[in-house]
């Protein structure tokens, strides 16, 4: 036994610092150049202004010029607040529609697997293929939402994407179809997770349906509800794909995000030192966010 | 708690998931609908919903040859991506689940950091990079690499999670028999994670296949990815739903089958490994 113990300690060795460095060192040398370096690379220029079809010429320094003109840039500020305001009207609405569809899954017992097969094929869908779709849907002439509409309430043509006031919605509509889902498969795998005693328990002791969710289901996926807002966060702050597909911004700037904003002035406005300064800013901003959210576990927990 | 009430609450209950599971899915129907309506059912009011399928939408797609030419290079991005992020990922997580290194909470932060900035970020200062560098004239490189940036630091945390689930006997079994330790971790320690690996490559494949902002700026008009060519379809829908719902259709069947072959995986991969099912 003692041998055993004795060879298991020198063949652990073996897992010395050496290999072990060996082993990570590609995946951190090409997170290094690749995304560390290309933001240090963005930072640089940022103090810098050209533009897109410059590049190899001499840039002109312009120190913080461009940081400083971000500041009375009324469209980043447009974009800025309708990133924050999209980001968290959905994460509202996906968690709440999320938990009790989760609870109401967790609840039933025929059919479960079907409907989680079911309703996991639009969060593995192609986000501009989902944009397409909902084009579809949002056709003022043609699209079966106006068609469905009209059968019932006589509404006439509504432009969903083209109108000021209801573009901001519709892309919120189409985000809470593809990605509720998720939130309900998470949910819903932390609900299943739940040991059975601890159910029986509080029914013996009486406690019914809503007693149960709120001391027993709650607790027990409050971690979860935290993950999945974390990655809600991540995920909708740099949203692009689905509003290129839907709206590219419009109308006017009313559905223009930070990541979308971001590609324009580079790409179509061609101002490249701005467009790295933006790149930093969403950066600094998606950090800012999430140490907020760790702040808050840490004190959770 | 009466009988009556409880039947109450379980048929409302059914309602809703129904509601629900309808209204996911009545989008992704209609597509499919499309797909082979013919041209003249396409616009009728109301909608058509029973007519003789057509194969006419596809069979001009084929005809045109621009999106099975679109298919082709998502492939060869995905299954280039994926693969160097299998090799890289795993042996990087092996190293972080069994190796005791010095810092290796800091290594752990770094991958987490690198996974947390938004491609939205990087986009511009990586076009400006490749653009200068040359990268971006060799066919495929840029892209392979922007999308390994993002699948890399995945592949990593899923790979990690799964050799923790593994015992580190036979390992050490293999190394009384004299296995050097790269050929421990080739032949004992990553066949047993199999079915992960395979779940994290189909993952991998998947969000690559997905990827649309990196593919849009680093492609040229040959090597466009499927997103990058659907997009080009959005700004003439009113022209051709049939096309445009064909080529959605052939495009999403594939991300449909390897989704619900990795669906048990589905949600761990979605959450870097920190929901097991």
């Amino acid at each position: 036994m003692q041998g055993k113990v004795r060879m298991k300690k020198k063949l652990s060795s073996i897992f010395n610092n050496k290999t072990g460095y060996a082993f990570v060192a590609p995946s951190l040398i090409f997170l290094c150049i690749f995304i560390f370096g290309m933001l240090i690379y963005a930072f640089y220029l940022s103090f810098y202004d050209w533009k897109l079809f410059d590049l190899g010429r001499l840039k002109t320094f312009v120190g913080l010029s461009n940081y400083i003109n971000m500041l009375t840039d009324s469209i980043f500020k447009t974009a800025l607040m309708n990133t924050l305001k999209f980001t968290f009207i959905s994460i509202i609405i996906e968690l709440v529609i999320g938990f009790f569809i989760a609870l109401g899954l967790w609840n039933i017992k025929r059919m479960k697997k079907l409907i989680q097969s079911v309703i996991l094929l639009p969060m593995i869908t192609a986000p501009v293929i989902v944009g397409l779709i909902w084009r579809y849907i949002y056709d003022p002439q043609f699209g079966i939402l106006n068609y469905t509409l009209n059968v019932f309430f006589n509404t006439g043509e509504i432009s969903w994407l083209g109108s000021h006031s209801l573009a901001f919605v519709s892309i919120i509509i189409v985000e809470v179809w593809q990605m509720t889902p998720f939130v309900i498969l998470v949910l819903h795998a932390g609900m299943a997770a739940i040991p059975h005693e601890n159910l029986e328990a509080a029914r013996v002791d009486g406690a019914n349906g809503w007693k149960i969710v709120k001391s027993i289901v709650i607790p027990y996926i409050f971690p979860l509800v935290i993950i999945v807002l974390i990655m809600r966060t991540m995920d909708l702050y740099k949203i692009f794909d689905t509003v290129y597909a839907l709206t590219k911004g419009g109308p006017g700037y009313t559905t223009e995000t930070i990541a979308l904003y971001t590609y324009k002035t580079g790409f179509s406005y061609y101002q490249m030192g701005y467009a790295m300064a933006l790149s930093i800013v969403t950066l600094v901003f998606i950090f800012i966010l999430s140490s907020i959210y760790f702040k808050k576990v840490k004190k959770d927990i | 708690m009466k009988k009556g009430k409880y039947n109450v609450g379980k048929l409302i209950t059914v309602l809703i998931i129904t509601v629900f599971t309808v209204w996911t899915i009545v989008p992704i129907a209609m597509v499919v609908l499309q797909s082979i309506k013919p041209r003249l059912l396409m616009f009728t009011t109301p909608p058509t919903l029973f007519f003789k399928p057509t194969i006419q939408h596809f069979a001009n797609i084929f005809a045109k040859q621009q999106i099975p030419g679109y298919l082709i290079n998502s492939l060869i991005v995905g299954v280039a991506a994926t693969a160097v992020c299998v090799l890289l990922g795993s042996m990087a997580a092996y190293s972080l689940a069994r190796f005791k290194v010095k810092g290796a909470g800091f290594i752990a932060i770094i991958i987490l950091l690198a996974r947390m900035v938004p491609a939205a970020a990087l986009v511009v200062p990586m076009y400006t990079f490749m653009n200068h560098s040359g990268i971006i004239r060799i066919p495929y490189l840029g892209v392979i690499i922007a999308h390994t940036t993002f699948s890399l630091p995945f592949t990593i945390w899923m790979m990690r999670s799964f050799f923790q689930d593994i015992p580190k006997d036979l390992e050490y079994a293999a190394m009384i028999d004299g296995c050097s330790i790269v050929k421990t971790f080739f032949n004992v320690a990553l066949p047993l994670t199999a079915p992960g690996l395979t779940a994290t490559a189909i993952l991998t494949l998947l969000t690559s296949w997905n990827e649309f902002m990196y593919a849009l700026v680093l492609t040229a008009r040959t090597t466009k990815t499927i997103p990058v060519g659907i997009s080009s379809f959005i700004g003439s829908v009113s022209v051709d739903w049939g096309g445009s719902s064909a080529a959605a259709v052939m495009a999403t069947v594939p991300i449909f089958t390897a989704g619900l072959l990795v669906q048990k995986y589905l949600v761990r991969g979605m959450t870097m490994g920190a929901v097991k099912e």
